[in-house]
């Protein structure tokens, strides 16, 4: 499970240049109770867009769940995978990059 | 119709040693009948023609007339069909027994009841070897056996092999779709590569050579860097075969590769998500370029 790893991690980076988006694929009465019920502190598009035939995920060409994918500040692609623990390395040190303070190394 | 005429030759040709490739008739009953008078002409024939498929039918249960390649094949077939038939009713009949509280399924009953089939099929492939009436059983052996184990799984790699080089002129190759295209997977690069290029040169079918085609450029597709000219290369060479021919599955799959490769790949941009969130509140991912995103496509399983 993800979330206790993403809630202390949108923790961690308060005030800088990061922001964790979700993109949820559950219907939206699942999706509301499971930000309820696991305190998710971060924003979620629908998977599923109204009138649309095609979801986000069909546009991202991402057929794996849970999928992570690491954006720089240029919105380029520097992560696509599954692996939170790379991910979450690889976005420290972009963020440490981008504002000049040190990259935090979990577990210290 | 069979003649009076027909049967005299029949004796002539008998009678000189000549090999009779089509059934004899009863001695005794040819002259029986062509004793008749000549005001019988019609049953003379009709009763000639009688004995005739009489007799042929009497050879060919017995064996002495040998079946063309495609009746062969026709009963081979149907023999299998039979199989499948009696495998599904006996499959149905068990769960319905487990359903009532009866025995488990035994696991044999999964079994496929083509097994004992590729043996058959080899076999008459090795009959006609080198010949056009060795494509159906061949196809027959890529079609079925390939997702089989030891020997019927070789022998369906045996087959395509055989099928790709010796019969790569012949269409009935569309058939074997993405094994075409996975030449890879029956060979090792060197040979993959020059058994493509030859069906790429000689097929007739403009699908197989899309597939060959396919075959050589797809790992480069997959695996080049997307800035590098091999990948441009490639990239051009089997979307220009591909808008020629039909072929629905590869083409989407081969664009959306491509699409997947150029806009995911380490260092690309992806379009921007313009949506909902789940208070049903508009955003972009676009709104917060400039900062480190860490997208999760998640649900709560």
């Amino acid at each position: 499970m993800l979330y206790p790893h993403e809630r202390s991690l949108v923790d961690e980076m308060k005030n800088r240049p990061f922001a964790l988006i979700g993109v949820n694929s559950d219907d939206l009465d699942r999706a509301q109770a499971a930000v309820r019920k696991n305190e998710i502190n971060w924003r979620s598009f629908q998977n599923k867009r109204k009138g649309s035939e095609s979801s986000i995920s069909d546009d991202w060409l991402l057929y794996t769940w849970p999928t992570i994918v690491v954006l720089d500040e240029e919105f380029k692609v520097r992560y696509r995978g599954g692996d939170c623990d790379e991910a979450t390395a690889i976005a420290r040190r972009l963020v440490s990059e981008l504002d000049g303070k040190p990259a935090e190394v979990d577990g210290q | 119709m069979f003649s009076v005429r027909h049967s005299k030759e029949f004796f002539k040709r008998r009678a000189s040693g000549i090999e009779i490739s089509y059934p004899r008739i009863p001695d005794l009953m040819i002259r029986r009948v062509l004793d008749l008078p000549v005001r019988h002409a019609t049953m003379k024939a009709k009763l000639i023609t009688l004995f005739f498929v009489t007799s042929l039918c009497v050879q060919v249960a017995s064996g002495q007339v040998e079946e063309s390649p495609d009746q062969k094949y026709e009963d081979l077939i149907a023999e299998v069909e039979v199989a499948n038939q009696a495998w599904k009713a006996r499959l149905a009949a068990l769960r319905e027994a487990e359903k009532n509280g009866g025995a488990s399924i035994p696991a044999d009953a999964f079994q496929s009841p083509l097994i004992p089939f590729v043996a058959k099929f080899d076999t008459a492939a090795k009959t006609y070897a080198g010949t056009p009436d060795a494509i159906p059983y061949l196809t027959w052996l890529a079609q079925n056996a390939l997702p089989m184990v030891g020997d019927q799984r070789k022998a369906a790699k045996d087959a395509v092999r055989t099928l790709v080089t010796t019969h790569r002129k012949s269409p009935s190759l569309e058939k074997l779709e993405w094994m075409v295209g996975r030449l890879d997977y029956f060979y090792d690069e060197k040979q993959a590569l020059e058994v493509g290029l030859q069906l790429e040169k000689e097929s007739p079918s403009s699908k197989v050579r899309a597939y060959a085609t396919f075959s050589r450029v797809g790992a480069t597709i997959n695996k080049a860097p997307v800035d590098s000219d091999d990948f441009r290369k490639a990239k051009s060479e089997i979307l220009t075969v591909l808008e020629g021919v039909e072929i629905k599955d590869l083409a989407s799959s081969v664009k959306t590769r491509i699409e997947m490769r150029e806009n995911f790949s380490l260092g690309m941009s992806p379009p921007d998500i313009v949506g909902v969130d789940l208070d049903g509140a508009e955003f972009a991912l676009s709104d917060y370029k400039g900062k480190v995103l860490f997208i999760d496509f998640w649900g709560d399983w």
